[in-house]
């Protein structure tokens, strides 16, 4: 399909369009790496061109798009694999959420529920569906549904502190994540979220101190690899606190 | 004590006069607890909801290929 004597940017755009069709079938993956190539020489040659960025983006999204489809056949294999682990059943609902397919997974987890309805992990799962994809009401339903069964279950605690959080109600969801920090203190997700609802109030020195421990616990725990992304958030908050001393003493 | 305490200390104490008949009793209980969630789930989401938006963000996938 190759045009003879076709410019640089003709190029670009035919494999653009062939991968946009064939996405992961044959020939895809070779039509999106000849134009990944082009696009590169094409904005160092022309760097102020909008109308290459946004190809040059666009090929980029679709490819992130056949790569969460990707991702969601590997987690289904495991499941079928394993079908006692629950963290893969946590990343396909993440993943299909990311593709907007929030019917189907919420439907795979209700029918699931259907079939083993005296399993908690099958409301927890069916909870993640609807916190994933916006649906507080029903989160709500399920989250509630489930703690008739087990009251105490750590996981629903958490979905129901998520449930509050983005319902707006974020001292009452600061609240659960102090409650869960000390039922479990290997747990670090009550730290995280704590952080960015902090953030979300405006509580920046609160939040930096979740930061900060999370990044202590993990150095502590030989896993300073992970510090790197927190490392970044506590350095942006520490420019919000800045940039809010500056306000105060009336800097410009 | 909220609701969820009391229904927790209702099952312990269900369980420990149920004896070898709890698990029985449980799975019903659970049974009948999400028949009546998932009837409740079953309602179309009203058009105002995130999972309508959901629906049109997946069609507009399809919709807005266009890059020119």
């Amino acid at each position: 399909m190759s045009g003879q004597g076709e410019t640089l940017r003709q190029r670009a755009s035919r494999l653009m369009n062939e991968y946009e069709a064939l996405g992961p079938r044959p020939g895809g993956e070779p039509a999106y790496t000849g134009a990944m190539l082009a696009y590169r020489q094409l904005l160092a040659e022309h760097p102020e061109d909008a109308q290459l960025h946004l190809e040059y983006g666009y090929l980029q999204e679709c490819h992130g798009r056949n790569s969460i489809r990707a991702a969601v056949g590997c987690y289904e294999q495991a499941i079928e694999l394993d079908p006692g682990w629950d963290k893969p059943h946590y990343q396909l609902i993440f993943a299909r959420s990311a593709l907007h397919e929030s019917e189907r997974v919420i439907d795979l987890y209700k029918k699931r529920l259907a079939a083993a309805p005296d399993q908690i992990r099958e409301y927890r799962f069916l909870a993640g569906a609807y916190l994933s994809n916006g649906a507080l009401d029903e989160a709500g339903k399920v989250i509630a549904a489930g703690r008739k069964l087990e009251a105490d279950d750590d996981m629903l605690l958490t979905a129901e502190a998520q449930l509050l959080d983005a319902s707006g109600r974020r001292e009452e969801a600061l609240a659960a994540w102090r409650a869960l920090k000390q039922r479990d203190p290997h747990d670090l997700s009550p730290y995280f979220m704590s952080a960015f609802t902090l953030e979300a109030l405006g509580r920046y020195r609160e939040a930096a101190a979740e930061w900060r421990y999370i990044i202590s616990w993990l150095g502590a725990h030989n896993d300073t690899v992970h510090t790197t992304w927190p490392k970044e958030m506590l350095e942006g908050i520490e420019a919000k606190l800045a940039a809010a001393d500056a306000d105060v003493n009336g800097d410009s | 004590m909220t609701g969820e305490d009391l229904t927790a200390r209702m099952w312990l104490e269900l369980s420990a006069l149920a004896g070898d008949r709890w698990p029985a009793i449980r799975r019903a209980a659970a049974a009948r607890i999400a028949a009546d969630l998932l009837a409740d789930l079953d309602r179309p989401p009203p058009p105002a909801s995130r999972l309508h938006r959901e629906r049109q963000l997946r069609a507009g996938q399809f919709c807005h290929r266009e890059v020119a």
